[in-house]
């Protein structure tokens, strides 16, 4: 099923430009640590790294991940990490407002604080469609370019 | 492992626990930061008792509380942020949105089915049958004696009710889930399977309405020093303090990986009250959990205690009915 649209909800895709250029196999052994964690199982075919994460640690950089791959294209004089996550957790988020909002519905008495939560979880899914994409990029740009900054990116001491 | 002799029991034989105060790391930086985290928590509660004694009518009621109680929240969800007791406890995004969904549990579901099958109810009954003449005596006592009469009363109930909890199998398979927590955060009291919410709550709301400015004050100091059980702040706290009251410290032990640590530090708010039965244990731990710190999804802790119930009353019922095994042939 292709859901382009309604999947941007809870599926996080992005890329990440290595300079220079780094094989699969070296990039998936500078992310490992990743994928090293309680509950995640991982295989690599070639280019494509593909995991899944069954109830991971809550420190776990990757916990709001339950699955997804990455994929990393080899150009020769450059190559990029393509990466496709799957988030229940963000899916989980979106629902909330509507289940509290059912409660308000369905409880006159716990109007209040139903509608209350349903904008909490409306305001924290917005944060987390946010922050969430951007910490686990930086987690790869952490692992994958960390030591091996470029001199246009290295600060000027 | 060879854990640490208490009393009795030797504590820290199956996961790392760190005992006795002495050992315990202190609130680092300058003075200012050490003075604030050593005082903030007599400060917070002294004027909260001052509030609920001196604040008109108009605004000492029952909303003003809640208020209080999450405003209050907010406060210390920055200070975890600001002075975290372990970095391992840190809040992420997720964790926040799963202990918000067992809060917003407790406030709507949870309160419906108390107020309609459980405390209120059973209040309200309480209430009828009684001759509430005959407790003048008590309501004519100063007000903050009341305050604390119910408040210690009321935590003496929940310390039975959670050593219940501990030590009889029904009930510590609604209890058991809490226990899988991996970190304290402020909301993580929420956690748990709500059956469990519900038989905490059992007699905590329904006595809002009878001797309101007592209940409301007690309510005050059962927040203000039981908030600070699932807390990742790094307080120095006062030894008086820690000697009365029920400390993060003390409930880290209780959550801890190490079986002999949980069968301690029963109470809510008086420690004291572990001290009377043998059960407090000074200290603190940083691994949480069951089975090893393993995670339980949100899913498996709302159907846990219904499947291990199932699965341990089959056990039983085939040992019954089939007492010898048969050998294969």
């Amino acid at each position: 099923m292709n859901l382009p649209y309604i999947e941007r909800i809870w599926r996080v895709r992005g890329s990440l430009a290595l300079d220079p250029p780094q094989s699969p196999a070296t990039a998936f052994g500078k992310l490992d640590h990743l994928f090293q964690a309680a509950g995640t199982t991982y295989e690599i075919d070639g280019d494509t790294l593909t995991f899944n994460k069954k109830d991971p640690l809550s420190q776990d950089k990757m916990a709001s991940f339950n699955r997804g791959t990455l994929r990393v294209a080899d150009e020769g004089a450059s190559s990029t990490l393509l990466y496709d996550l799957n988030s229940n957790t963000l899916l989980f988020c979106f629902a909330l407002p509507f289940f509290f909002s059912g409660i308000a519905w369905l409880l006159e008495e716990s109007r209040t604080p139903a509608f209350v939560f349903a904008g909490f979880f409306s305001f924290l899914y917005v944060v987390g469609r946010i922050l969430e994409p951007w910490l686990i990029r930086s987690e790869f740009r952490k692992s994958l370019l960390g030591n091996t900054m470029s001199g246009r990116e290295r600060p000027v001491a | 492992m060879n854990g640490v002799r208490v009393g009795k029991r030797v504590i820290g034989a199956d996961a790392p626990v760190t005992i006795g105060w002495e050992n315990l790391p202190k609130v680092e930086g300058g003075p200012v930061k050490r003075m604030f985290f050593t005082y903030f928590q007599p400060a917070v509660l002294f004027a909260l008792i001052a509030f609920w004694m001196y604040a008109p009518d108009s605004i000492a009621k029952a909303s003003t509380a809640i208020g209080i109680g999450v405003g209050f929240k907010i406060f210390l969800l920055g200070l975890e942020w600001v002075n975290p007791r372990h970095s391992s406890w840190r809040l992420t995004w997720k964790e926040l949105v799963t202990d918000l969904f067992y809060v917003g549990i407790s406030y709507t579901l949870v309160k419906y089915a108390g107020k309609h099958i459980g405390s209120d109810a059973i209040a309200e009954a309480v209430r009828q049958l009684g001759d509430w003449e005959k407790l003048t005596w008590f309501t004519g006592m100063p007000l903050l004696v009341q305050a604390f009469a119910i408040s210690f009363m009321f935590d003496f109930g929940q310390y039975w009710m959670h050593r219940g909890m501990h030590n009889w199998y029904p009930l510590w398979l609604t209890h058991s889930v809490h226990h899988y927590i991996t970190q304290l955060n402020i909301n993580k009291g929420a956690v748990g399977n709500p059956v469990e919410l519900f038989l905490i709550g059992l007699g905590i709301g329904g006595f809002f309405d009878f001797l309101p400015r007592a209940a409301l004050l007690a309510g005050s100091i059962g927040l203000a020093v039981g908030t600070y059980q699932h807390i990742n702040v790094r307080f120095n706290t006062p030894r008086w303090w820690r000697f009365l009251f029920n400390t993060t410290e003390h409930h880290s032990l209780h959550h801890s990986q190490d079986y002999e640590a949980t069968r301690s530090n029963y109470s809510g708010t008086y420690i004291i009250i572990d001290r009377m039965f043998g059960t407090c244990v000074d200290g603190e731990a940083e691994l949480l959990g069951m089975e090893g710190g393993r995670r339980m999804s949100i899913r498996e802790q709302m159907t846990y205690p219904f499947t291990e119930g199932y699965k341990s009353t089959k056990a039983f019922i085939q040992r019954r009915l089939q007492p010898v095994a048969v050998p294969a042939e």
